[in-house]
This record gives structure tokens, C-alpha cells and sequence, in this order.
């Protein structure tokens, strides 16, 4: 799970301003990468060899950090979920989903997935994770429009981020079930 | 994460994992999900003048999920259904000592068990 903790080790900037983006959810990748690297290569551990331990350690920290800020702008989903923390809206663990529909449906599909595992019918698994994956791609193209949206003042979109990145979460969690199923049949 | 014995025991040999019928008069259903974790738990409860004679759950979480609502139908069977609305997650958190952060899981298994009593409570509203 992608901890969102937008200020955690970069001393309050945003992981955008760290490496001087946009802060925007239609992030150019080429420019991510770019900026990703030329700050690397100046924060690199290498570079502090023979520098007083201060300034190492701050390096150090300042290396880690960049990783950070840069796996988690690289994909949609935890880019999402780091951009919606930056409006306020987080998905707390005392959070509840009030859809007895979906949450019926999620089940439902965690039993026929279990189902499959326990008797090793990696066809099923896999039509499963096939399934889901599309569900997963369906729900990732829901986030540019509603950033979109966001970004121009529609508070109401938040919303529909929120709920898009609540079943994303579900939906990954099955992913995660479907290819530890067909590594177990490896195994 | 360590998991206390009390948990991993629940984990690895749950109690009461099914399904009750529900849209059978005499059981109540609570469907609840946790979106941060992406769990999923159902908690029915099936009810004869005033008393859980049963309980069954089924959990798709993490072993602290599905320990706390295998603890929890054991401890609603038996009890009236005001009784079991009672149960508090802390009683839960106590039994099997699960740690700070796995808190959120007692809390699920709470309110499962409140919603399972108030789907009951709702088919005989009538």
C-alpha cells in the first residue's frame, strides 16, 4: 500500500516542487523521468564521499527522498492517491464503504477466486485476473478526466476520485489474491 | 507484522466461516468493508426468541480481519441480540492482542456485528 504522507521527509515541499513539476495529475512521464535523474545525479551518495558526515547524511536523505517523490508520481494510482491527499481527501482506516452492492459483488468474486485456487483451476484464475485487470484499466481512466475536473475548481470531482481510488484499492487487493494463486502453481 | 498466538490461532483454524441464508426470516446479514485495506467481511447472525443461536462470517482481509470475526462469532453465540449490541471492539483488541495499528480490524468486526443485529432488527420491523 502506498503510504500517503504528502510531507513526510521532504520538509513540507510537495514532491512536484522537489523536482520543479507542475503540480498536476497529467504529468508528462518524459519530464518526470528527466527531472527525476538530473536531481539524482546531484543528491547521489557518491558525490558526498569525502564530505563532512553532516553533509552526507543529508544527501543521503535527500537521494531517498527523490526515489520517493519519484515512485510515487511515476504510476497513476499512487500519483492519484498523493495529489488527492494534497486537497485534504485521504482514505483512512476508519473509513467505511456503504455499498452493500459492491462490496456483495467484491465477495462474491473473492469466493469464485478462492474457489478456483483451492482446486488449482488456473484457467478460471486466470479468466479472473483478466476480468479485474480490465475493471483496474477502467478505473484508471476515470482519474485524468476527474483531475481534470479537480484542477479546475470542481470540488464535487474529489468525490469521484475518492470513490475510483476506494475500488482501486479493492481491485488491487484481488489482483494481488489472482497472481499469488498462479504462484502458488508454480511454486 | 508479528502476529500474537491468540490471532494466528483464529487465522489458521477459523470458527463459523459460512453463510447463513439471507433471506431467511430468522438471520440478520452485516456486509462491511474497510476501503483502506481493501477487506471485505460478512457477519450473519441467526436469531430465535431474542438469542443468537448461531453466527457465521466470511472475511477477505488480513489475518487480523479474519481473526477478529472469527473471535467475534464466538462470542455473539449465545447471546441476546441486545447483549451482542454491546460488544465492544476493545473486548476484541484485549482477547487477541492485536497491536495499534491492526486496531481498525476490531472496529470492523464491531460493526459488523451491529449491522448483522440491525438487518435483523429490520426484517422484523414489520
Amino acid at each position: 500500500m502506498v503510504a500517503v504522507n504528502p510531507s513526510s521527509s521532504d520538509g513540507g515541499g510537495s514532491y512536484f516542487d522537489l523536482l520543479g513539476l507542475p503540480e498536476t495529475f497529467a504529468l508528462d512521464g518524459a519530464a518526470l523521468e528527466a527531472a527525476y535523474l538530473a536531481r539524482s545525479k546531484d543528491a547521489h551518495p557518491d558525490r558526498f564521499a569525502q564530505a563532512p558526515a553532516a553533509e552526507r547524511v543529508a544527501a543521503l536523505q535527500r537521494a531517498r527522498t527523490l526515489n520517493e517523490a519519484y515512485k510515487t508520481l511515476k504510476k497513476p494510482v499512487p500519483r492519484a492517491e498523493y495529489l488527492l491527499a494534497r486537497h485534504g481527501v485521504t482514505i483512512g482506516d476508519h473509513e467505511r464503504l456503504d455499498d452493500a452492492a459492491f462490496l456483495m459483488e467484491i465477495l462474491e468474486l473473492r469466493e469464485e477466486l478462492a474457489a478456483a485456487r483451492v482446486a488449482g483451476k488456473l484457467d478460471d484464475v486466470g479468466r479472473l485476473e483478466a476480468a479485474m485487470k480490465q475493471r483496474h484499466r477502467g478505473l484508471v481512466d476515470q482519474l485524468a478526466p476527474a483531475f481534470a475536473a479537480a484542477e479546475r475548481g470542481d470540488a464535487a470531482a474529489l468525490a469521484t476520485i475518492k470513490r475510483a481510488l476506494i475500488e482501486l484499492r479493492y481491485v488491487g487487493r484481488y489482483l494481488e489474491e489472482c497472481a499469488a494463486s498462479l504462484d502458488d502453481a508454480d511454486a | 507484522m508479528a502476529y500474537s498466538d491468540k490471532v494466528i490461532e483464529h487465522y489458521e483454524n477459523p470458527k463459523n466461516v459460512g453463510t447463513l441464508g439471507k433471506d431467511e426470516d430468522d438471520v440478520g446479514t452485516g456486509l462491511v468493508g474497510a476501503p483502506a485495506c481493501g477487506d471485505v467481511m460478512r457477519l450473519q447472525i441467526r436469531v430465535k426468541d431474542g438469542v443468537i443461536t448461531d453466527a457465521k462470517f466470511k472475511t477477505f482481509g488480513c489475518g487480523s480481519a479474519i481473526a477478529s470475526s472469527s473471535l467475534a462469532t464466538e462470542m455473539i453465540k449465545g447471546m441476546t441480540i441486545e447483549q451482542a449490541g454491546t460488544i465492544k471492539n476493545t473486548q476484541i483488541v484485549e482477547e487477541l492482542n492485536l497491536p495499534p495499528v491492526k486496531i481498525h480490524c476490531s472496529v470492523l468486526a464491531e460493526d459488523a456485528i451491529k449491522a448483522a443485529i440491525e438487518d435483523y432488527k429490520k426484517k422484523h420491523a414489520r
